[in-house]
């Protein structure tokens, strides 16, 4: 080693402290990067994990009616080596089960039989015994054992046949209604069935009577079969799941006929584009489905808005972490050589080069890093390490449980990109201070005897201020609040060449960090609130009567005493109850929102279109009307600032309804407003229909209607008003175009039609719009739709008063019945049985009235999940904030305390000559306040850009938002880096204080 | 009459076996006017002495009295004002304060008292120093002769007590070192001032009225001169 490297070694050695402290700044460094990589590859690799346990790891599912076809390609890929794996499963057929059997395995048991590389491929695996290996063997699922008394060894022996879908009511087909039949589970894609259909696997069960379709089904073709149970298996996977049953497994030789599905993974994939390329050509003609999580998982991302949020939201992370560390780091070595700038002076005074000078500041960034490094690479995992423990299960529940536990996964590249970051880190940042240290001239270094030096323009300020008359007068608000002190540190600040840039630069720094921090934890509060669920209570009755006989007053008697009932079950704790429906609304054209005004432009892109136009220049909206019960009503009104008692008046409806609401239209969520503001609107709540033979038919309902745009007045939405049919052939010659076919008319007795609007006597409700609110009561809900909320003994009044005045007003008017609980014991289970049953009993049983349909709901599982993550990402985004916070005081820190001691000779030899510590303080808390507001500013508008920056991120996937700054945090970031500031000044100061002043001017020696 | 006693001082520095005595049981007084040299070679505690005098160290025993004050029984803040009104520094390295200019370096004592800068004596010094038409530089643009009368400037306008000097001619060559020593001696002689200057140059200290020498932390002479 030469003598620049043993001199640099022993001054590392004798500054001990400071060594530590850079040391400890590459090691935080390098521990945040990798951190921030340990838990991406974590997270994505337990995603990967979980779903290959959960799902199996297929990537491209085909189906055929022809397995032995599928099969045939599939092994011809393998060995082709276009697949690395393949599994099939086709249709066996449907094992009849019995009544009792039903209630607890589903309406059949469907019989699937498998081929390949089923365990790996479709996580299809036995729990108990073995996979079965012939057409007689079966596996099953382990419900089979626990409740239905099935060993290992025994055999099933059970009607065997195929699905075929009955068409129950010719009537509707015949109108081409058949769209009500709920075929597909998503309600989508709604397959075209005809009569005599076989049925696959992946149909649900079809009955007209629950489902309101057209549909039955029954079970043809039967015949006895005889299997043995070599196996039970306790996860159903995607793939083993169906809408009739868990499956049954046993394994034939695949068939030519009957439903197949073949599963195939691949290696070497680079996009979705590549896996559907590649799926597509070994297995033409089939459709094609993809596993997209377990593609994401591995890295291959299609394009979805919430995953560009997290990629975007990360980068703009991993670049604030990069600034921060390079900031730490960097200030660490630019202390080390200002404060050896007499040493470096005097090695280049005795003949060392400018290069040598620089190679020793490399040499001791590198020795540092090379110790600072794999301690932050320990320390990074570790940390993550004991995170993920603490953290694992909140984590396991928020993503699913697969029966594996969440831990760090590190990766070599990772480890690797990590070292080699916080290297360049370190480069970058000693590349000034070795500039600095190679261009230090010996005479400067050793005359400047340290301190502020002034700077030129200092020069030419200090040439002005001779005048003995205007010595010292105190100026500016420096001298007259600080007196001497601060006059000279005004004189600092004109005349210094140092100007505090760094204390600056790290204080602004301080605040763009602490700033990220809180707009991260804004912007994910909002995104954990958008996807939040609607429902905020434990369980939910809903239901209806059928109102064709009962007036709006009994129904309302009816549900009251049922909510009553249902308040008395115990350990629950009633939220509230609304009666509502949702009803055509006509909105004056300055009330409207940009919701609704905007809504017919996305009429048919998006699901929340529900409004548009009229052609009277007014707006239209679907939106509910709700009547919810009068404590919570009057909470609301309330909130809002309102009266409650003038929303009581039968004669004057009042309402308050829905400002701006979060909704999701599929891809993104946005803030929609639905009102601009208060005032008058009007419900439809039924009309007359003249015919033209000037009868009266009654106008059942409005359906909206979207047209071509009206280019006169802008308009691209009608109400149409429907009739009954039935009404209209009552009224002699009622419709001009049906004297010719009677007998469909008859045969269409039940269906309505429409009639034109100008023909029709609407019928409205004014509803004056008192207040808008942007938070609903818990039980009204906050999807995206209009609400208007009004108390319900203002309905029974309303109802009574239009009565007496011949209004047929509520006529219609069916509500449905919602009521919510949260639990309060721990039993949530038999909490929830018992308000089922109360509830069935009380509505079922009411007299003369009947239940049209009634649901039940227990949210509490999935409200566990919501907050859970919540939890999660809380924990994050502290973890995040607490590490920032750390970098950034430590930066301030550090710049403030070392600026204040590379001064004190200066400061020294102000005491000697009389500045008293009260003085001192003054001077140097006017110095500080001076850096404060040099690095306020600058850091705010950083701030800002970062801030908006994330939020371009996020509105990625939620539009709508405003992009505001956290506030809460801006003040906070204000007061923490005061905090820090007045520390380091403190601790600074003692520092100064505590030397000896006849050192401190003694400190010639080097 | 004694502007300044000083009894038993003594100072040690570190602890235990490497304890040194850099000053040990000095006792000594100064007469109001009086230009006293303290001569000894590097390391006998000359300056130690001085910066006691001063009140910018802290003595291990014995006192000093400066105008019948005991220095060191005052608070930092007694200290501070004591060191404002009572002693004038200047020290080898000239110690200006860089980013002010002459003036300011000046009459920075003065304003840190508080009090309003005395025009007439503030012009008499400049005219004196010979640092008339450069009130407004900054050390940095002024030559080594020219910083130490700043410093010397600076230590004479408050009328102190007692101006204490520690080498101020050791940083300069020989014609600025005798400018330096005719400056200290005349304001002694036209202003009665009192001064102390401490020097290893034996030259220099027969300029004064009285030398004390100082060996290892003691006093080994201290005698008038006589001229």
């Amino acid at each position: 080693m030469n003598a620049m490297g043993r001199f640099t070694i022993k001054s590392l050695r004798a500054n001990r402290v400071r060594t530590i402290v850079t040391i400890a700044g590459v090691a935080l460094a390098a521990a945040l990067l990798t951190a921030v990589l340990t838990t991406f590859t974590s997270l994505t690799n337990y995603l990967y994990q979980a779903e290959a346990i959960i799902s199996g790891n297929w990537m491209a599912e085909a189906q055929s009616d022809d397995a032995a076809a599928l099969e045939a390609e599939a092994r011809d890929a393998l060995e082709a080596g276009e697949v690395t794996g393949w599994a099939l499963m086709q249709d066996v057929g449907f094992g009849q089960l019995t009544a009792a059997e039903q209630d607890i395995y589903g309406s059949y048991l469907p019989i699937v039989s498998v081929a390949g590389d089923i365990q790996r491929l479709c996580a299809m695996e036995a729990s108990e015994g073995r996979m079965p290996q012939n057409g007689d063997e079966i596996i099953l699922a382990s419900t089979w054992r626990e409740r239905g008394d099935h060993a290992l060894g025994d055999t099933i022996t059970i009607p065997v046949g195929q699905r075929k879908a009955v068409l129950v009511d010719a009537e509707k087909a015949a109108a081409g209604d058949a769209g009500v039949a709920t075929l597909d589970p998503d309600g989508a894609a709604i397959a075209t069935l005809a009569d005599g259909d076989l049925l696959d696997s992946s149909t649900g069960y079809l009955d007209a009577a629950q489902d309101g379709g057209i549909f039955n089904e029954e079970l043809v073709d039967t015949a006895e079969r005889t299997f043995t149970i070599v196996g039970f298996y306790d996860r159903a996977a995607y793939t083993a799941s169906f809408g009739v049953g868990l499956a049954a497994i046993t394994a034939e030789a695949s068939q030519a006929q009957g439903a197949a599905r073949a599963y195939i993974s691949m290696g070497g994939i680079e996009s979705t584009t590549d896996v559907e390329q590649r799926a597509e050509a070994i297995f033409p003609g089939a459709s094609l489905q993809y596993h997209t999580a377990m593609l994401r998982y591995l890295g291959v991302r299609g394009e979805g808005a919430v995953w560009n949020t997290f990629f975007g939201v990360a980068s703009v992370l991993a670049a604030v972490i990069v600034v921060a560390c390079v900031s730490l780091i960097y200030n660490a070595f630019a202390i080390s050589v200002a404060e050896r700038t007499r040493q470096f002076g005097l090695l280049s005074s005795v003949g060392a080069s400018k290069r040598q000078l620089r190679r020793a500041v490399l040499l001791e960034a590198l020795l540092v890093a090379a110790i600072g490094i794999p301690l932050g690479l320990l320390i990074g995992i570790g940390g993550c390490a004991v995170t993920f423990a603490i953290l694992g299960p909140a984590i396991v529940e928020v993503i699913g449980d697969a029966g594996i536990a969440f831990g760090v996964h590190a990766e070599g590249w990772m480890i690797a990109l990590a070292a080699a970051l916080t290297l360049i880190t370190v480069l970058l940042s000693i590349f000034v201070p070795a500039w600095r240290a190679g261009h230090c001239s010996a005479i400067d270094a050793l005359r400047g005897a340290g301190g502020n030096r002034a700077s030129r323009r200092g020069a030419a300020l200090s040439a002005k201020s001779t005048d003995p008359a205007r010595l010292w007068k105190r100026r500016g608000v420096s001298g007259r609040i600080f007196g001497i002190g601060g006059a000279l540190s005004r004189v600092n600040r004109k005349r210094g060449a140092a100007k505090g840039t760094t204390a600056a630069v790290s204080l602004g720094l301080a605040i763009v960090l602490l700033m990220t921090a809180g707009s991260l934890n804004t912007f994910l509060g909002t995104l954990v609130a958008a996807a939040d669920s609607d429902i905020r209570y434990d369980i939910g009755v809903s239901a209806m009567l059928d109102g064709g006989d009962t007036n709006v007053t009994d129904q309302v008697r009816v549900y009251s005493a049922a909510y009553d009932a249902l308040c008395d079950v115990p350990d629950s704790e009633p939220v509230g109850w609304l009666l509502s429906e949702i009803m055509p609304i006509v909105i004056p054209e300055q009330m409207a929102g940009t919701a609704i005004a905007t809504s017919s432009d996305r009429a048919l892109s998006s699901a929340v279109s529900s409004s548009g136009k009229l052609t009277s220049g007014d707006y239209g909206a679907v939106g509910y009307v709700e009547y919810v019960d009068d404590v919570t009503f009057n909470g609301l009104a309330a909130l809002v600032g309102a009266d409650p008692v003038s929303f009581y008046d039968p004669e004057h409806p009042r309402a308050i309804a829905t400002g701006s609401v979060y909704g999701n239209n599929g891809i993104t969520y946005e803030l929609m407003e639905m009102l601009a503001k208060p005032g008058a609107i009007r419900v439809l709540t039924g009309g007359t229909y003249q015919t033209a033979s000037g009868q009266s038919v009654p106008v059942v309902s409005y359906e909206m209607n979207y047209a071509a745009t009206d280019a006169q007045s802008g308009a691209a939405f009608s109400f149409v008003p429907w009739v009954n049919e039935a009404d209209l052939d009552a009224t002699e010659g009622g419709r001009a175009d049906d004297s010719s076919s009677s007998d469909a008319s008859v045969a269409r007795s039940e269906a309505a039609v429409p009639v034109p609007l100008e023909d029709v006597q609407v019928e409205t409700m004014e509803i004056d719009v008192v207040s808008l609110a942007d938070e609903m009561p818990t039980i009204v809900g906050q999807t995206g739709l209009l609400r208007i909320v009004m108390p319900l003994s203002a309905l029974s009044a309303q109802a009574a008063s239009a009565e007496a005045s011949g209004a047929s007003t509520f006529e219609s008017f069916d509500p449905s019945f919602t009521a919510g609980f949260n639990v309060t014991g721990n039993d949530s289970g038999t909490v929830a049985e018992a308000l089922e049953q109360t509830a069935r009993s009380q509505l079922a049983s009411s007299g003369d009235t009947a239940l049209d349909w009634f649901s039940f709901n227990n949210y509490l599982l999935q409200q566990n999940s919501n907050r859970t993550l919540a939890t999660v990402v809380n924990v994050f985004c502290l973890l995040f904030t607490v590490i920032l916070a750390l970098i950034a005081l430590a930066n301030v820190f550090n710049t403030i305390t070392n600026s204040l001691i590379l001064r004190r000779r200066e400061f020294a030899v102000m005491r000697s000559i009389g500045l008293s510590n009260r003085q001192f303080r003054a001077m140097i808390v006017d110095e500080c306040a001076s850096f404060g507001v040099k690095g306020l500013i600058p850091g705010m508008l950083v701030s800002v850009v970062v801030s908006y920056l994330l939020f371009c991120m996020v509105t990625q996937s939620i539009s709508g938002l405003a992009f505001d700054l956290p506030w809460a945090y801006v003040g906070l970031a204000i007061a923490m880096t005061a905090a820090a500031m007045a520390i380091s000044v403190a601790f600074g100061m003692h520092r100064c204080r505590a030397d000896n002043v006849v050192e401190a001017l003694r400190m010639d020696s080097i | 009459m004694d502007i300044l006693t000083v009894s038993h001082l003594t100072k040690v520095y570190g602890e235990g076996e490497a304890a040194t005595r850099a000053l040990d049981d000095v006792s000594f007084s100064v007469a109001e006017g009086e230009f006293v040299a303290i001569v000894g070679s590097s390391g006998s505690g000359k300056s130690t002495l001085l910066h006691l005098i001063g009140g910018v160290d802290k003595p291990t025993s014995g006192s000093v009295l400066m105008n019948g004050v005991d220095v060191y029984s005052s608070t930092d803040e007694q200290l501070a004002v004591f060191r404002r009104r009572e002693v004038g520094l200047v020290y080898q390295f000239y110690n200006l304060v860089p980013v002010l200019n002459v003036v300011e370096n000046m009459t920075l004592p003065v304003a840190l008292d508080g009090r309003e800068v005395n025009v007439q004596r503030l012009s008499v010094l400049l005219s004196k120093l010979g640092l008339r038409g450069r009130e407004g530089h900054l050390p940095s643009q002024l030559s080594g002769g020219q910083q130490q009368r700043v410093a010397i400037g600076r230590a004479l306008m408050n009328a102190p007590s007692v101006v204490l000097a520690d080498e101020p001619t050791g940083n300069l060559d020989t014609k600025n070192s005798c400018e330096i020593m005719q400056l200290l001696r005349d304001s002694n002689r036209e202003m009665g001032q009192t001064m102390i200057v401490i020097t290893h140059d034996e030259e220099i200290a027969l300029t004064a009225d009285r030398m004390i020498a100082i060996e290892d932390g003691r006093i080994v002479r201290d005698e008038r001169i006589r001229r």
